[in-house]
């Protein structure tokens, strides 16, 4: 790809307080005084860049860091003091859309001045001056006087003139933010039309949505020096809307990084709080008020996850039937899902309060897994933490742990020290730990008696067998390429024991069934995909199921938790999705299942796909 | 440079057409001043000094208009364009246009007065029964050079203007010295020889003089007046475009 705009150490000085600036007489007075100084300003120093055909690049910083100066370097209008600066090809610029009309021509003499200015030929105006006017909807003031229009007519006409060029570069210096909304939305579209037509451009913008949605390269300027010039845009856009907040300047590749990730950061825990405000205002609201609306926003909300309680007009047909046996749990996310599964097993145990319960981090799901057991035995719940918002599960568990009860924590959960826990309520806390996911899973199977006679062996690598063999509720082994020296160890103590390898050959390999089989029958179970794995596993272990957990196939996070349910309810828990229910379906038939469990709202798991699952063809009226 | 006018034909064109229009806004009679306006100041003058100075001489009203005609367009011209750069700041600084454009479009407007007044001068001159002829084709060769040491003056002060604002105060004096020194309204015959020898150091007084040996003589000047005359005009338009050549870059920021 060719080069079409280079700057190659490009610097930009202004003088001031010389004999041209101050006149005779104070020149005179200063040289007197011994204090005549001319100083120097370096708009820009040492700018380089380089952009090919097709590159849009945006240029931030704070005001004052030489931006618009660096633009008319661009542009041929100032030339830098030191370094070069090539382009190549023609140049438009749109550094002021006001500049060069004359306040007292009309709007058309205006324009074919302007279209002059900016390189049009005079049958080029003539074609295209109607549609000109047309854009910038100025058909009824052709003939007034150019400064008896307003200003947003004036930038209109500015930028209706402006747009019609087709140079090899164009350069837009805080031209889009000008005029009012509508006008912002029409400028915008037709620039994003001409940029389409693989013109290579410069926008400065102090709008950084705009930058991100325009340009592939950065340019950041500080005080005329440059700090960043990448292809990295949404990395180093993140750190400078951080910068702008702080006001620290990074200096290296790691800053950056930093800024960029507590950018992150902040926007997610805005957005997050924001969120549940919301729910918790409408639900507020909801409980507060007592108009139709209310009364019939509960009905739908009841409708959908507790059908059984409504009245008996919802009686009658098989699938209505089915429709009050099925409870749905939703939730915002995987972290409030976890609790919510967490209510749930409160109502199971009918107590408020859980003795134990068990804490993983909500991205590490390795950890997550390797908790599940510790949670069957000690009929906990499997608590996802947020590390952006531990106070959310510190006050659950104010709420939801008895007195001096015990806490689990699989694994780091950044932010979450045991003195937290402990200055807020009476509690004990173990720590499963490990250098890594398959040390902490060593770890907590250590950390109890194994009191049954098989062990399930998983990869630690993913998840999409494994969750549903957590509705089991047998230890979990969780291995890798190859068995390691505490593996082998923990296997020789438990000899004698049954193994079932949950996963296909690629998940678990064949070596280490073969390894595996040193210690004790061994089989494997596995399925075509992971619905197939998921009702495999039920055929296998549950046979006669009261009835059944169903939780989205393609959101797995929510598996974790719903398996732990599942393991404390002695049910199973099948993986069901649009399309891949057939497994699923042949399983509930087989065993007539009329109840279950959905966990996630409608949009994760949807109704039809759950009727498809209960054999229903029948569309449900909720 | 040429073929770069080329290029901006059309701005110029619209550049002319702006300073026409700005300069009689607002005004009755608009265009009409473009003639109106020198001849005033032929009656003035010639009322005032017509006695004085022109006593015993044939056609002094058309003397004087020679006069009048080539210093009006010589001032018109480098006075507007003394201040053309300055004006158009806001343009050059943001769009990039070759500013030189600026000064030239001024200097036609001038020359359109002048050429306005040019036809009323031959109608003057017929009127007071001048012989027309073959000869006053030459008069073609004054007017060149005059156009161009106009741009070759008006690039020089413009450029100085952008640097030091005195510059148009000087301008004022200068051009007062000049008017007395171009032998408008008196005889240059009637005063010392040194002073006839230092007339001649004043380029505008040399196509004054030129216009006068056309169309009061009837005939053509010498070669070597016409290489004065040349001489003084690309001299000018040389410093002129030297200066702007250098400093090109420099004018935004001292505007």
């Amino acid at each position: 790809m060719s080069v079409v705009v280079k700057a190659e150490n490009v610097s930009i000085r202004y003088i001031t307080g010389d004999f041209k600036d101050i006149g005779l007489k104070e020149y005179f007075v200063k040289k007197f005084k011994g204090e005549y100084n001319v100083t120097e300003f370096w708009a820009d120093k040492d700018i380089s860049f380089e952009l090919e055909k097709g590159d849009m690049l945006g240029i931030i910083g704070t005001n004052g860091a030489g931006k618009s100066t660096l633009l008319k370097a661009v542009s041929g209008i100032m030339v830098p003091t030191e370094g070069k600066m090539i382009a190549n090809g023609s140049i438009a610029a749109l550094l002021e859309l006001a500049s060069g009309f004359d306040g007292e021509l009309t709007v058309r003499e205006n324009t074919y001045l302007r279209g002059a200015m900016l390189g049009y030929t005079r049958e080029f105006m003539d074609q295209m001056y109607d549609q000109i006017i047309e854009f910038a909807e100025l058909e009824d003031f052709q003939e007034r006087p150019f400064k008896q229009l307003s200003s947003g007519m004036k930038s209109r006409l500015a930028f209706s003139i402006a747009c019609l060029v087709s140079p090899d570069i164009i350069i837009l210096d805080e031209v889009l933010s000008v005029g009012d909304g509508a006008f912002r939305k029409k400028s915008g579209d037709k620039m994003k039309e001409i940029l389409a037509g693989g013109v290579t451009g410069i926008l400065v913008s102090h709008s950084i949505a705009q930058v991100r949605e325009m340009c592939n390269k950065i340019l950041w300027l500080d005080h005329g020096k440059q700090i960043a010039f990448t292809d990295e845009t949404t990395l180093y856009l993140d750190a400078y809307e951080e910068f702008l907040v702080t006001k620290q300047l990074p200096k290296s590749r790691e800053e950056i990084e930093d800024l960029a990730k507590a950018f992150k950061l902040r926007k997610s825990k805005e957005r997050k709080k924001q969120e549940r405000t919301e729910t918790q205002k409408l639900q507020a609201i909801l409980e507060a008020g007592d108009s139709d609306a209310v009364v019939q926003a509960a009905m739908n909300i009841l409708k959908r996850t507790r059908p059984d309680v409504l009245a008996p007009e919802h009686q009658g047909e098989t699938d209505d039937l089915l429709a009050r046996f099925l409870k749905r749990v939703t939730s915002m996310d995987r972290y409030d899902m976890s609790l919510k599964i967490a209510d749930q097993m409160k109502i199971r145990m009918k107590s408020e309060k859980f003795k134990t319960v068990v804490l993983t981090d909500g991205e590490i799901l390795a950890n997550a897994l390797s908790g599940c057991y510790l949670a069957k035995r000690n009929n906990a719940p499997l608590i996802f933490v947020d590390f952006e918002d531990i106070q959310w599960v510190m006050e659950y568990l104010y709420q939801s742990l008895e007195d001096n009860g015990k806490i689990y924590i699989i694994g780091e959960i950044e932010g979450l020290t045991d003195k937290m826990l402990t200055s807020s309520m009476n509690c004990q806390i173990i720590r499963i730990e490990g250098d890594n996911v398959y040390e902490i899973n060593m770890s907590s199977l250590k950390e109890i008696k194994i009191d049954s006679d098989k062990i399930l062996v998983c990869t630690g690598e993913n998840f999409a067998d494994s969750v549903s063999a957590i509705a089991i509720g047998l230890p979990i082994l969780l291995v890798k390429d190859a068995l390691t020296d505490y593996q082998i160890e923990f296997l020789k103590n438990n000899n004698g024991k049954s193994i079932d390898i949950i996963g296909g050959e690629i998940a678990v390999n064949e070596d280490i069934e073969q390894h595996l089989k040193q210690f004790g029958p061994t089989k494997r179970i596995k399925g075509r995909t992971r619905y197939n794995t998921s009702a495999v596993i039920a055929s296998e272990f549950f046979k006669n199921p009261e009835s059944v957990v169903l939780v989205s196939g393609k959101v797995l996070t929510d598996g974790f938790c719903s398996g732990v349910y599942a393991a404390h309810t002695g049910n199973p828990m099948l993986l069901i999705d649009k399309g891949n229910n057939a497994a699923a379906a042949e399983y509930v038939a087989k065993n007539n299942i009329k109840s279950g469990i959905i966990m996630g709202g409608e949009s994760v798991v949807d109704n039809p796909t759950v009727n498809s699952v209960f054999g229903i063809e029948k569309k449900e009226d909720v | 440079m040429l073929t770069k006018l080329k290029k901006h034909q059309f701005l110029f064109e619209e550049l002319v057409k702006r300073d026409f229009k700005q300069k009689y806004k607002r005004t009755v009679l608009g265009m009409g001043w473009s003639l109106l306006s020198p001849l005033l100041q032929l009656l003035v003058m010639s009322i005032v000094f017509g006695q004085l100075f022109g006593r015993g001489m044939e056609h002094y009203t058309i003397y004087l208009f020679c006069g009048n005609l080539i210093f009006a367009y010589f001032k018109e011209s480098t006075g507007t364009g003394m201040t053309a750069l300055m004006n158009n700041a806001r343009i050059f600084t943001k769009v990039n246009v070759p500013k030189y454009l600026f000064l030239l479009s001024k200097n036609i407007s001038s020359l359109i007065n002048f050429g306005l007044t040019l036809c009323v001068f031959f109608l003057f001159a017929a009127i007071d029964g001048i012989d027309f002829g073959l000869h006053f084709l030459a008069l073609v060769f004054p007017v060149c050079c005059l156009v161009i040491f106009n741009i070759g003056v008006g690039l020089i002060l413009s450029a100085m203007f952008v640097f030091f604002r005195d510059v148009q105060y000087l301008y004022d004096i200068f051009t007062l010295l000049l008017m007395y020194m171009s032998a408008i309204f008196y005889q240059v015959e009637s005063m010392a020889p040194w002073f006839q020898k230092l007339i001649m150091f004043n380029p505008v007084y040399c196509y004054i003089k030129y216009f006068r040996i056309v169309v009061l003589n009837g005939s053509i000047p010498s070669l070597a007046y016409h290489c004065l005359c040349a001489f003084y005009a690309l001299a000018a338009f040389s410093v002129g475009a030297f200066i702007y050549k250098k400093y090109n870059h420099k004018f935004l920021y001292y505007v």
